[in-house]
């Protein structure tokens, strides 16, 4: 089955959709942000995100190139998108190198205005399978670090 | 005096609350100084073939900010690389402006017919 998403919250507009969030056939979400608009539709660039990835960029305190150039899976897809309203946006993977004419200049993008409190998807979202949070990932790298200094003890008492 | 748009809007559009402003100041990118026609043209008569279903009436709007920084901001996106920025004080005699989208400063805006940003805009970059 070929990847697809469904538009499910825009966060950032002007004149169209320039930011939104994706979600695909198994709930894994999207950040998507536009490269080109054009009459035969509108192209972004989408790779899978976390929900903390997301509140991070919703508060400021990430950027979007710092998203995608540090993406939790390192996987990338471009869209064309001529009705958001489509329930299942095709996704290519996106095999080129992320080159700085595709990624956003200056300081990344970064959303220092967003109005979080009025953020209804931020109350509904649904935890994405597939993406790993950071939080999880550390979570996760101190309990092997931990693991394995218990497993040298007994090895380091006996030296 | 029923004012006209520049473009055919559906009905229930702009929205009730959507304000004549009163010496309103926004901000708009424009591909070239001076401006043309084309920046102040919604997405929807721009690329009229494009499925609007429920944006239909927000794609007959422009986007504007009433806030320099978030339109700067813009700027760092591929697709706004290399545009440029001008400033415009609205009156009641512009159009209707709503606060829309999760940007706090960002506002849709449906121009009177009779209005020209043209002749109303200052470069700021």
């Amino acid at each position: 089955m070929s990847r697809a998403i469904r538009h499910l919250d825009t966060l950032v507009y002007y004149d169209m959709p320039q930011i939104f969030i994706g979600e695909d056939q198994i709930r894994c979400l999207y950040l998507c942000y536009i490269l080109k608009d054009e009459e035969a539709g509108s192209r972004y660039l989408c790779t899978p995100v976390s929900t903390e990835t997301l509140h991070n960029f919703k508060l400021g305190k990430t950027s979007l190139r710092d998203i995608f150039v540090n993406s939790e899976l390192k996987e990338y897809y471009e869209c064309i998108i001529n009705d958001f309203n489509h329930q299942a946006i095709p996704l290519e993977l996106f095999k080129d190198e992320l080159t700085d004419d595709i990624l956003p200049s200056g300081r990344g993008f970064v959303l220092d205005n967003f109005d979080i409190d009025t953020d209804e998807f931020a109350k509904k979202i649904n935890k994405c399978p597939n993406a790993i949070s950071k939080y999880t990932h550390e979570k996760l790298r101190q309990r092997t670090e931990r693991i394995k200094i218990d497993h040298n003890m007994p090895n380091m008492a006996a030296a | 005096m029923k004012m006209e748009y520049k473009d055919k809007l559906p009905n229930n559009c702009p929205p009730k609350d959507a304000q004549e402003p009163n010496n309103f100041t926004i901000f708009r990118m424009v591909k070239t100084i001076p401006p043309t026609d084309i920046d102040f043209v919604s997405h929807f008569k721009l690329f009229p073939d494009k499925n609007y279903e429920n944006m239909k009436c927000e794609a007959l709007s422009v986007s504007v900010f009433n806030r320099f920084e978030s339109c700067k901001e813009l700027l760092d996106i591929p697709n706004h690389r290399g545009k440029k920025i001008v400033k415009l004080n609205l009156f009641q005699d512009s159009g209707r402006v709503i606060k829309s989208s999760k940007d706090k400063s960002h506002y849709s805006w449906w121009i009177y017919a009779n209005f020209s940003p043209l002749a109303n805009y200052e470069e700021i970059t």
